[in-house]
C-alpha cells in the first residue's frame, strides 16, 4: 500500500496512533486508548477534508482596527 | 428591608455608598445563606469566613474613616477552584493538588482584591475543568446537572450564596453552567482576563469568565479584571473601556440568528425557546436575519477539540504518564486524545480556528450580536453527565464575546438560556445589548428556591 492509498483508512489510522502514543509517551494500550483512537480517527479524517490556501498562518488574526492600543 | 443575600453585586455596592449597608452585614447574611444551603447544593470547597469578615470590616473601617475606596469595596465574590487566591487551597478538583495553597493571587484575583472586592471562598470544579461531573448539584433542582466546569460558581451565584464568581472557559464551562443554574455569564473575547495564576486547560482556548444575576455586575467586575498583563502573552494590549458606564442599555440594530445551523442538533424546547426569543427582539425593533456560520460545526468541533486536547496533553504529560489512576475518565480521555494527534494536524486545527475567527470578525462589520442557543438541551441528570458543550464551541474557538442570558424555562421547569456573541474586544457593545434586553424583555436572573 503506497502513501497516498492510506488516506482516509480509519481503521489503520486507529491502530497507527495508538501505536505512536505507546511509542513515544508510554501510554498503556487498554480500551480507553482504542477507543480514544477511533474518535481521534475520526476526527482526523474530518480535518484532513478541510482544503487550506498554502500561506494561511496558524495565527489568530490581531484585533480589529480600533480596537488596539497601537492601532 | 429585602435580606442582604438577595442584593445583586451593584445592588449592595449602591446600598453601601448610601450607608444602608456594611460590607460586614453583607458577607455575614451570605455566609448564613451558605450555612442554610450548601450541605444539599454542595458548591463550594473552601469558605473563607474569617477572612472575608476581616476584609469586609476593613472596608468597612475605611469607609468610615474617609478613605478613597476601590470600585468594588465590600463587593463579595466567589472564584472556581482553578483559580488563584492567595491562603485559600486550590486543588482543581484533582487529588494531585490536594492541599496545594498559592503563595500569590492569580491576575484577575489580585486585581479584584486591590478594587476592594471580599474573597468568601472558592467553588467546586470538576477534575482540571474538564467534563467529569462535580458533586455539586443543580439549585433548580438538585438531582439535575448544574453544568460545568465551573460547577460550583454557577451553583453559588444561582442559589443566592454569592452574588458573583469567577469561572473559566476552554469549550463551554462558563455559559452553559450559568445557563444550567438560570443565571448570566460572560465569556469575554480571548485574552481580555489574563490567565496567569489558574490552572490550565489549553493555552489557545482558556478563557476566564463571570458569573452573575446581572449584566451590570458583570460589567462592573470586568472593568477590574480586564487588561493586559506581562504574565499572560495570550493578553494583547488593548484599552480597557468602563465597561460599566459605557454598557447603559442600548437596542441593538441588526442581528443575525444562526438558525439552521443550531436549531436542527437542539432540542425541541430549546430550538422553540431560542426561535421565540428572536422573534421577541424583531417585534422590538431589533433587525433579525438568518444566516450561517463559515464552517460546519463538525470542522469547528474536530478543530477545537484536537488542538484543545493537545494544550491538555502537553501541560500534563509528565504528571499523567506517572499518575493516570489518579486522573478522572473525561480527563484521562482528554490527554490520551492529545497524545494522539499528529503535529501538522494540530496546526490545521490552529489554521481554522485563524479562518473562523477572520469569517466571525467579517460578520461584526454588518451585525451588532450573534444569536444562537447557549445549550442543545436542558440539564442532564447530576451524575450522568455536565451536557453537551456542542453549542459553546464556536465563539470560544474563534475568541470572540459571548454571554449567556436567563430566556425562560423548560417544561421540567429548569431555566433555559439564549447565547449573544459580538465583536473581538466589543464588550461594551455586547453588554449594552444584553443590558436592553434584560430592562426591556424581561431576560432577568433569578435566584433558585432550592428544595429540600
Amino acid at each position: 500500500m503506497g502513501a497516498g492509498d492510506f488516506r482516509g483508512d480509519a481503521g489503520r489510522l486507529e491502530g497507527q496512533i495508538e501505536e505512536m502514543a505507546h511509542v513515544v509517551y508510554g501510554l498503556p494500550k487498554n480500551e480507553i486508548s482504542k477507543t480514544v483512537a477511533r474518535n481521534v480517527a475520526a476526527l482526523l479524517l474530518t480535518l484532513s477534508s478541510v482544503k487550506f490556501e498554502k500561506e494561511e498562518e496558524p495565527i489568530r488574526p490581531r484585533p480589529p482596527e480600533g480596537r488596539r492600543a497601537d492601532g | 428591608m429585602v435580606e442582604a443575600w438577595r442584593l445583586t453585586l451593584s445592588e449592595g455596592l449602591d446600598r453601601m455608598a448610601e450607608g444602608s449597608l456594611s460590607a460586614a452585614d453583607w458577607t455575614r447574611s451570605l455566609l448564613g445563606r451558605i450555612d442554610a444551603l450548601d450541605d444539599r447544593v454542595k458548591a463550594w470547597t473552601q469558605v473563607d469566613r474569617q477572612g472575608a469578615l476581616a476584609a469586609a470590616e476593613r472596608v468597612d473601617a475605611a469607609r468610615a474613616g474617609g478613605e478613597a475606596l476601590g470600585p468594588l469595596a465590600g463587593a463579595p465574590y466567589a472564584a472556581k477552584d482553578i483559580i488563584d487566591i492567595k491562603g485559600l487551597r486550590r486543588e482543581a478538583g484533582s487529588p494531585l493538588y490536594a492541599g496545594y495553597v498559592p503563595e500569590e493571587d492569580a491576575a484577575c484575583t489580585g486585581r479584584l482584591r486591590e478594587a476592594g472586592a471580599v474573597a468568601l471562598g472558592k467553588t467546586v470544579t470538576t477534575q482540571f475543568a474538564n467534563g467529569d461531573p462535580s458533586i455539586t448539584r443543580n439549585p433548580w433542582n438538585l438531582e439535575r446537572s448544574p453544568g460545568g466546569s465551573s460547577s460550583g460558581s454557577a451553583a453559588a451565584v444561582g442559589a443566592g450564596m454569592v452574588p458573583a464568581a469567577l469561572g473559566s472557559q476552554t469549550t463551554g464551562s462558563t455559559l452553559r453552567p450559568a445557563a444550567f443554574c438560570g443565571v448570566a455569564a460572560l465569556k469575554p473575547t480571548y485574552g481580555r482576563i489574563p490567565r496567569n495564576g489558574i490552572v490550565k486547560v489549553s493555552w489557545n482556548f482558556d478563557h476566564l469568565g463571570i458569573i452573575a444575576r446581572s449584566i451590570e455586575d458583570i460589567a462592573r467586575l470586568l472593568e477590574v479584571a480586564a487588561g493586559p498583563d506581562p504574565g499572560d502573552h495570550g493578553a494583547p494590549d488593548v484599552p480597557v473601556e468602563s465597561y460599566a458606564a459605557a454598557s447603559s442599555p442600548r437596542k441593538p440594530a441588526r442581528a443575525l440568528f444562526y438558525k439552521s445551523d443550531f436549531m436542527p442538533r437542539a432540542s425541541g424546547e430549546v430550538a422553540e425557546r431560542i426561535t421565540a426569543a428572536a422573534a421577541l427582539l424583531e417585534e422590538n425593533g431589533v433587525r433579525v436575519e438568518e444566516g450561517r456560520l463559515s464552517l460546519d460545526l463538525d470542522q469547528i468541533h474536530a478543530a477545537h477539540f484536537l488542538a484543545r486536547c493537545v494544550d491538555s496533553a502537553t501541560y500534563h504529560e509528565d504528571m499523567f504518564i506517572e499518575n493516570a489512576d489518579d486522573y478522572a475518565p473525561a480527563v484521562r480521555r482528554t490527554v490520551t486524545t492529545g497524545l494522539m494527534v499528529p503535529a501538522v494536524h494540530y496546526l490545521k486545527a490552529l489554521r481554522l480556528q485563524a479562518r473562523f475567527t477572520e469569517a466571525m470578525d467579517a460578520v461584526f462589520e454588518s451585525y451588532d450580536i450573534v444569536i444562537l442557543p447557549t445549550q442543545v438541551e436542558g440539564p442532564p441528570p447530576r451524575e450522568e453527565s455536565t451536557g453537551s458543550t456542542l453549542f459553546n464551541e464556536q465563539l470560544t474557538f474563534s475568541g470572540h464575546p459571548a454571554l449567556t442570558l436567563p430566556v425562560g424555562r423548560g417544561a421540567d421547569g429548569m431555566p433555559l438560556g439564549i447565547q449573544l456573541g459580538g465583536r473581538r474586544f466589543g464588550e461594551v457593545d455586547l453588554l449594552a445589548a444584553a443590558r436592553w434586553c434584560e430592562e426591556e424583555l424581561g431576560w432577568r436572573a433569578e435566584i433558585a428556591d432550592v428544595a429540600g
